[in-house]
């Protein structure tokens, strides 16, 4: 739910990067924040500052060839009587560098086809806050509410002519519910509800030079325009997005297993200058979400499954001029491109000696396919890659400190990667749309790649409190197409 | 892995109530009854093109109706394009109907109206070059590589089939004092005078010139550029889409005819002098093109009286003129001009004169993704000189006629 900027996430900066008891919860991430009333987080408070910088062209050409910021996170649990209640507080501030076909969107992604796109390079910054709250209310013995509340907003610019100020936010409020029974058994059920909203406003430094742009439909199929002398103002993304989930939990003395599966309808409406309101497209998205999760004594396991569905909706409109309307009229909506996406993680770990112990060994893997399709002229875009991962943990004692070492090393196949376009792109200066971004992402896709990751934490007991001290760095090195990606991170965590 | 996919794809479409995209009919109906000629076109082009993604489908009509199937909704601009010759002379075609919400199968009737034909003479190259002929010492002149290219400045389809191109005879131009044998009533005023008339050859539906296209005459269709033979060193023509090449020159065998281009047709020759080819003057002259309002026809030819001799030649009506351009010698024979507006205000002429290598050709700017040239009635706003002549200059579209 959390404002994401892309970037750290291109290359592996190994699994285990955050340790806590947050996230090492069963159910903190399902969205049902009753299950906590039932399995509640042990008490814990932290307080992190971290910076990452990253540097490499093998990513996704809109997410830039450099990435580097800090943020700041506070996060904590508290217990007013029987209440389990959660919050976490986020602050970014980042930038990225060399970012390619994209004015408009603040994080753009394969499932929005409608934007605006140019061929200048660009640096963007950003600025994210994000604020999320869960509690949990036990109701007896047996029965348990819940309430998940989240609010995001971000602040985005383009650096570069056609340049843009970009304003997002988040609305989340989910209610929940869990019933237990037999003591093994607990089953949750959660509905939720998300409001997003986006502003994006094209300006000029130079305005002696209108800059050529695109309309995207998708898939490259676009229109030519140009920002400067009023022609594309403001354009808004106004999204709502409804979930219901379903969760099981079986726990025994030895294990603890927890199965969920989710279904998130989301309707976005893409609205051009914000006086007349032109409508230029609409996506429709369905999210399938399955996730299964085990806690033993020795044996993690994680496997979590998506299946996105977006109809890329485009109106036939027309401006009415006529009395008391004067204003845009749908005359008909056509799904005219679709976008497919499966994502599947999965993760186990082995603990020879608990949790607690010195070693811990991991095999990790991950798969993603993206099927997308405009349907006339038809043009499709396909890509797939599967990763796999094996990875270790050591935790040293140095006297009352503790050393953890984190290594990880990868493989990364490419599957599949082919973009194939039959329309055409009238203006000379666009043609690199066709010629150089999807090919880029359809290569990308397709790419074999090396990667490996180091993580170093350090704690630091202090009375009752303690320092953790990270630094990472991962590489990630492709075979059959130029370029690299590495990255480091750096952070300081106090926790109490 | 497909059929999971094909079962979660299934589940989210039911889900999310995916509406099936779907396409229509669209039958355009061709309103003739603004044309009055007895001829009219076989077919028609019928383009619909979406305004919003400008993607396009085209169909030829039967006689005057289309139907265009696989139409997705929208909003798309509906136009028409055909042409008919009638005793030699084509008149052309157009209609559109501008936003037409397409939301079900749907009928559209398009009136079909003459086009004031927006040809225009994009590059002229007259002047030729010198050459120095295998074996010999001293450069020559050389000629044979001179050509014509004329470009659609339009947003419609025009179809030159007809289309006749020649030079004004510059004997006529002091027309006081002269007498002239034109029909009676008819104002010499209204006429300038040419001693060929060459002629685009086709039916009226052979050779139609798209928006930004362009067609390249030349007076020898070869390969001007190769070496060890007589054609000197300048451009390769040998792909140009007409070459001024009859019969009567062919029999005198000056002239290689290129079996592989297409030849323009002698409209009319006035006298009985041979032609040995059609070679313009290297000084520049008058060049016209035209559709005729009348059927070329030798006995429409008249002679002009200058009180000394008395010369044959064939009449061209000023209003059936669609493009002219004077070019001269130098800037002192500027006041030889022979014509004003609405022909040519202006003269031009090419700075290093004759067999010197230069051309003429005409500004332009690209607009909406074509170029779009310069068309003011003066040769010297609209054109500049060009010290290396080329075939469609600018990267402009070629027909598609072979």
């Amino acid at each position: 739910m959390a404002i994401l900027i892309l970037g750290f996430c291109t290359i592996s900066a190994g699994a285990w990067d955050d340790d806590n008891p947050w996230r090492n919860s069963l159910w903190s991430g399902t969205g049902n924040a009753s299950g906590l009333s039932f399995k509640p987080v042990n008490k814990y408070h932290r307080l992190k500052l971290g910076g990452v910088y990253e540097q490499g062209a093998f990513n996704l050409i809109q997410e830039g060839t450099g990435f580097k910021g800090v943020d700041f996170t506070a996060e904590g649990t508290a217990n007013i009587k029987k209440v389990f209640l959660w919050g976490r507080f986020d602050f970014s501030n980042t930038f990225r560098d060399g970012a390619n076909y994209n004015v408009m969107l603040f994080n753009p992604r394969p499932e929005m086809p409608f934007y605006v796109a140019d061929v200048n390079s660009s640096n963007w910054r950003y600025q994210t806050y994000n604020l999320a709250a869960k509690a949990a209310f036990p109701l007896g013995e047996a029965f348990a509410l819940g309430i998940d509340a989240g609010y995001d907003c971000g602040f985005g610019a383009k650096q570069v002519d056609p340049r843009t100020a970009t304003y997002i936010r988040n609305i989340h409020v989910g209610p929940s519910f869990t019933f237990k029974w037999k003591e093994k058994n607990i089953l949750g059920v959660n509905i939720a509800y998300t409001n997003n909203f986006e502003r994006s406003t094209p300006t000029l430094s130079n305005i002696n030079i209108q800059q050529t742009v695109a309309l995207m439909r998708g898939l490259g199929n676009c229109s030519a325009s140009t920002v400067g002398g009023g022609t594309i103002r403001a354009y808004l993304y106004k999204e709502h997005c409804v979930e219901g989930g379903l969760q099981y939990n079986y726990t025994t003395s030895d294990i603890d297993l927890l199965a969920g599966v989710k279904y998130i309808w989301e309707r976005c409406d893409v609205i051009h200058d914000p006086t007349k309101q032109e409508p230029m497209g609409r996506t429709i998205t369905s999210r399938i979400k399955a996730n299964f999760g085990l806690r033993a004594a020795k044996h993690w396991a994680d496997v979590n499954l998506a299946y996105n569905h977006t109809n890329g909706i485009e109106h036939v409109k027309i401006y009415d001029t006529s009395p008391g309307v004067n204003g845009y009229v749908i005359q008909a909506s056509n799904v005219m491109s679709t976008y497919d996406i499966i994502r599947a993680d999965a993760e186990y770990r082995f603990m020879p000696r608990g949790k607690e112990g010195p070693w811990a060994f991991g095999v990790n893997a991950k798969y993603y396919l993206e099927s997308d399709e405009y349907v006339a002229p038809q043009s499709t875009l396909n890509g797939s890659f599967v990763r796999g991962g094996l990875c270790a943990d050591r935790k040293i004692d140095i006297g009352k400190t503790m050393l953890e070492i984190y290594l990880e090393a990868g493989f990364r196949a490419g599957l599949a990667g082919e973009y194939i376009f039959t329309s055409t792109i009238t203006s000379p200066k666009l043609q690199a749309i066709k010629d150089d971004f999807y090919p880029s992402i359809a290569a990308y896709y397709k790419a074999h790649a090396a990667d490996v990751s180091l993580r170093l934490a350090y704690d630091i007991p202090i009375k009752k409190s303690s320092i953790r001290i990270i630094a990472s760095g991962a590489f990630a090195k492709p075979i059959n197409i130029s370029g690299n990606r590495f990255g480091v991170h750096l952070g300081v965590e106090y926790r109490f | 892995m497909k059929k999971i996919f094909i079962i979660l794809a299934g589940i989210a479409l039911l889900a999310s109530c995916k509406t099936l995209t779907k396409t229509h009919i669209v039958t355009v109906n061709i309103d003739e009854s603004k044309i009055t000629s007895s001829v009219k076109p076989e077919s028609y082009s019928v383009t619909i093109k979406n305004v919003v993604t400008q993607q396009e489908k085209n169909v030829t009509s039967t006689k005057a109706t289309a139907v265009i199937e696989g139409v997705y909704a929208g909003v798309y601009n509906v136009s028409i394009a055909g042409s008919a010759t009638e005793d030699g002379i084509t008149k052309n075609y157009s209609g559109t109907v501008a936003n037409v919400s397409v939301l079900a199968d749907a009928t559209v009737t398009v009136a079909a109206e003459v086009v004031e034909p927006a040809l225009v003479f994009k590059e002229i190259y007259y002047t030729g070059c010198k050459y120095t002929a295998p074996g010999a010492e001293k450069e020559s002149n050389y000629f044979k590589d001179q050509f014509y290219e004329i470009y659609n400045n339009s947003d419609n389809t025009i179809y030159v089939d007809g289309l006749c191109i020649g030079t004004v005879y510059n004997r006529t131009v002091n027309t006081s004092g002269y007498t002239y044998s034109l029909p009676e009533g008819e104002d010499v005023k209204d006429y300038v005078f040419t001693q060929y008339v060459w002629k685009v050859p086709g039916d009226g539906t052979q050779y139609p010139l798209q928006p930004g296209e362009s067609f390249v005459m030349a007076q020898q269709a070869l390969n001007h550029t190769l070496d060890g033979n007589t054609y000197g060193k300048s451009l390769d023509l040998s792909k140009v889409e007409f070459e001024f090449i009859s019969e009567e020159i062919i029999a005198n065998g000056r002239c290689t005819d290129n079996p592989d281009v297409p030849n323009m047709l002698v409209g009319h020759k006035c006298g009985t002098n041979k032609t040995l080819q059609w070679l313009t003057s290297a000084t520049g002259e008058y060049y016209v093109i035209w559709f005729p309002e009348k059927k070329i026809a030798p006995e429409n030819e008249i002679t002009f009286d200058n009180g000394i001799s008395t010369f044959p030649v064939y009449p061209i009506k000023k209003s059936d003129i669609i493009d002219a351009v004077e070019a001269g010698k130098d800037e002192a024979s500027s006041k030889n001009k022979l014509y004003f507006s609405p022909l040519d205000d202006g003269y031009l002429f090419c700075p290093e004169g004759n067999y010197s290598f230069q051309s003429i050709a005409r500004k332009g700017e690209t607009k909406n993704g074509r170029l779009v040239l310069v068309d003011t009635n003066n040769s010297n706003n609209d054109f500049e000189y060009k010290t290396d002549p080329q075939l469609r200059r600018g990267g402009v579209g070629a027909p598609n006629w072979k």
